[in-house]
Parts: C-alpha cells; structure tokens; sequence
C-alpha cells in the first residue's frame, strides 16, 4: 500500500475532534483507525515545529530505581533539534543540536564537544520501507484508545512479537500530528526498559532557527565521533576481513549491515542484525585489540570454545568470548540463553 | 526559478559539502519547500544507492603496474642528484640501509613495548562498544530517539575519544 494511499485513507477515517474532549452521552466513541498506518504516519518526521518538555527513565539492571533525567527539546522542520538535558538543579547538563549536517554533543562540565552526524536510516543497506515491513512481518501492531499525554489525546500502540511473548514496545501517538508522546520498551525479561514521556508540549511554534546552530566553545576539546557506515559482507571480505557470523539467530534477525570501527592498525567489525524493531550486535575483534569491558563483566558463561562473561547493562545483555583466535562480543535485548546460543553458532 | 536555482546545490548539501552561507540559504527555503524537500530525499535515496552498489575489484595486473609504478617514483625520488654533481647511487642505497636498519631496531623495541601494553587507541572499551550499539539503534523505524540520544550523551562522557 503505497504511503499516498494510506495517507488519504487516514484522512478519510473518523479520528478524534478537539483535544481533551470528553465524549457527552450522545456521543458514539470513534472507532480506531488502523494500526499500521498510525504506526507509519508516526515514523514520518514531523512537519510542524513545536518544543516540549520530556521525561527519559531508564532502569539499570540491579539498581532498585530508574535513573531519570528531564530534558527540552525544539524541533524545526526538516531536521532541526536542539535538546537541553537538564541536571538535578535544572542547568543544562547537556547540549545536542542537529542543524542538519552534524550532531553536536555538549558537555559543559567538561568542556567537551563530541561532533558526528545525525542518525540517517536513509542510508542503511534495509531502507526505512524495507525495515517497516520486516517491522510488520516479525511484530503483531495492535491499536486502542491511550490515555492522554501532555494534555493531549492519543492512540496507544502495542507492538508484539508474532513468535510470541510480551509486548515489546508501546508507543501513545498523538491523535492530530501523530507525534510520539510517550515510548515504553520491555525487556526480554518483562521489565521495563527505556521509557519517554511528554510532559509539554506546544505544537505548531515557530522556532528561533539560531538555537539550531552551534559551534565549540573557545576552550572546549573536540572529539570526533566515528562516521555511520552500513556495508556489505562482501565489502568487508574486499577489506581483507574473515566474517564469522552466527548461523543461528533468534526468530525474525537478518543481517543488516555492518561497520567498521578503526582500533589503531587494527580494526573491529561490527555486524548488525534486525528484526525491524529491535538490534542485536555482534563485534569482532582481531587478537591485538584489548578488550577493556571492566570488570562489570564478572557473570561465567560456559561456551564449548571455552568460558564467557556477561552482564547486563541499561542497553541490553552483553556476552563476550574467545573463539578461533578472535574475540567477540555480542549486545542485544535478548535472554542469556539466547545470546549463548548465538554465541555457539558463531563459526 | 528560486527552487531551480536551490535544486542545483541538493547534492552538494547532501554531501556534506555546502559552504555554510549556502546551506543556511538553502534550508531556509527547504522548511518553506515541500516540493525541494522531496526532491532532497530523492538525492539522498540516490546516494545511498550509489553507496550500496558493488564495486568491482581492481584488476590484479593493474594493480601490480600500479605498485610497481609508485616503488619506481619512490625509488626515483630517493636517488635524486643535486644540479651538477655526479650523484653516486650507493648513497640512496646507504641512507635506505641506514633507514632500515634503524627502523628495525626501533620495531624491535617497539614489539616488546607493544606486545605488553596495547595503546589507547587499540584497545575497545565497553562504553565503545554499547555506544556503536546505540547509535545503531537510533535508525531503527520505531526507536525512541529521544531516550536514545539523551542516554548515549551521558555514556560518551565516560569513555575516551579521537580528538579532532
């Protein structure tokens, strides 16, 4: 279904009048549109500016609370953002702005700038359409009226894996702009992982486009972050590289692409591997390139090339190992057990 | 016309490589513009089309003309005379001798320092690793950007970097 189609579809469909409207007596509720192409209006960037007020929690694994940071965001047609996250006292603990071309990464306390470029899924090997629809074939997109959010009514969407288990990610979609208000993700575990909440949010103002420019403040140390690159096996191997890959991999994973991380003389392959709404990666390191994971790795895991260690970190469990004479390690959002059985597969 | 005239430098932009002026010029018009802001989405489709195709290997005889080319001009280089001396060649030899043998001596070294304390820049750190993890994600279709960015701008101060 082209996206003018569902486009025009949607407009068709009796989605809710005035915000905050509670439905009188005589009033027949709506019926949800569809979830999928809620779903895709919400993954097109915005087409009006707006600035809000945002909540982010992210629980980390062994600690009792979540670590929770306020943050402001202003967002400018096509591609503009500037994000303050806010201390405990309410000063910027950290500037990002995304003028377009870089991405600005500031931190004041340190005087340290790290510049690299926006994320852009335009240029990965499976194109935004191509990740959409291994998004649908992998995750079941249920819809239903969500509660309101920063003043404002929503549809809530649940996505869940079609090979069963609980709901991977919920998403409450503004009704009118299809802005992501609020985002909750699970872990393969059940619990919660990241979560964003709108506070506040004014749609619609006209942005100061000079908050969209930045430049390193004198004094300040600049680091280059390590351009995003999405390549192909067969690039890797012109590169003089030996992929060893996993031959098996949880339900709905391909391969994606992978990239290339500079270690000195040396360099490091990252692969990645999609299920179109989640990523598990698998880094491959020469034997001259240390491995400093910290001793936050401390969990054995007994693998037939030998011994492992995990942990589980804030962004998903994390397996090392030996093998071959590489080293590897794996990060995904997936149980030991999966992760091990990755592991063993890697020839 | 205007759009006629910001269509041209699409490309550019694309590439990064706008001058600054220009590119402010230029996304001014773009926020106004739906139509150019396609047609930027186009280009870059284009790009990353372009970025995905094979790309042939080199031939394996001309790749060997090439090397021995570039050994040839070095070589020549190395032996060069002053303007009215007879230039010896054995001085070349001597200098490349001296090169190498000082070289080894330096890699000898260098290989017991390397072999037991690999550099910063060899080694890869856990943050390192999480960080390309996250970066990675942030171009998923349904990732929550904002907790993304906001959580790998706190994990980045914690680990080392490149220096521009």
């Amino acid at each position: 279904m082209t996206k003018t189609l569902v486009l025009a579809l949607l407009a068709a469909l009796p989605l809710s009048g005035k915000e905050n409207a509670r439905p009188s007596g005589a009033a027949r509720p709506s019926a949800p549109p569809e979830a999928l192409a809620v779903l895709r209006r919400s993954l097109e960037p915005p087409q009006q500016p707006y600035s809000a007020e945002l909540a982010v929690a992210r629980p980390e694994p062994g600690q009792g609370q979540a670590a929770s940071r306020r943050l402001t965001v202003r967002f400018s047609p096509p591609n503009l953002y500037r994000r303050e996250i806010l201390g405990p006292a309410g000063a910027t603990a950290r500037l990002i702005v995304e003028d377009g071309r870089t991405e600005w990464i500031y931190d004041p306390e340190r005087r340290k700038v790290w510049k690299g470029e926006p994320a852009d899924p335009f240029f990965k090997r499976f194109g935004p359409e191509e990740e959409f629809d291994r998004l649908n074939e992998n995750y079941d997109v249920a819809i239903a009226s969500g509660e309101p959010v920063a003043g404002r009514s929503t549809w809530l969407l649940t996505l869940r894996s079609r090979s069963g288990g609980i709901p991977a990610r919920r998403l409450w979609v503004d009704r009118r702009s299809f802005l992501l208000l609020r985002a909750e993700a699970r872990r393969s575990d059940g619990t919660l992982g990241d979560a964003m909440r709108m506070t506040r949010l004014r749609l619609g103002a006209a942005q100061d486009q000079a908050l969209f420019r930045f430049s390193p403040p004198a004094g300040s140390t600049v680091v280059a972050r390590a351009e995003p690159d999405y390549l192909a096996l067969d690039e890797a191997k012109a590169a003089g590289f030996a992929p060893r890959l996993p031959t098996w991999l949880p339900s709905g994973y391909v391969f994606e692409s992978l990239s290339i991380i500079p270690k000195g003389r040396r360099s490091v392959v990252h692969y990645r591997f999609s299920d179109g709404l989640s990523v598990l990666s698998l880094f491959q390191c020469p034997p001259r390139v240390r491995l400093d994971l910290g001793a936050r790795l401390n969990r054995r895991v007994k693998l037939s090339s030998g011994r492992g260690y995990a942990t589980r970190t804030a962004e998903g469990s994390v397996l090392s190992w030996n093998s071959g004479g590489w080293r590897f390690v794996l990060v995904g959002p997936a149980s030991d057990e999966t992760l091990r059985r990755v592991a063993e597969s890697v020839r | 016309m205007e759009c006629d005239r910001m269509r041209e430098s699409l490309e550019s932009y694309a590439a990064g490589r706008l001058p600054g002026a220009e590119a402010s010029r230029l996304e001014a018009h773009l926020r106004q513009c739906p139509d150019c802001s396609r047609e930027l989405q186009w280009v870059r489709v284009l790009k990353a089309g372009v970025r995905k195709a094979p790309r042939p290997a080199m031939p394996p005889d001309l790749r060997a003309e090439l090397l021995r080319l570039a050994r040839a001009a070095s070589l020549s280089r190395s032996g060069e005379r002053p303007p009215g001396k007879g230039g010896v060649p054995w001085h070349a030899a001597w200098r490349w001798a001296a090169g190498f043998g000082f070289a080894s001596a330096f890699a000898a070294a260098a290989i017991l320092v390397i072999g037991r304390s690999p550099a910063a820049e060899e080694t890869l750190s856990l943050d390192e690793v999480l960080e390309a993890h996250s970066s990675y994600e942030m171009t998923m279709p349904a990732a929550d950007r904002e907790s993304l960015i906001t959580n790998l701008s706190l994990r980045l101060s914690q680990e080392g970097g490149r220096h521009d």
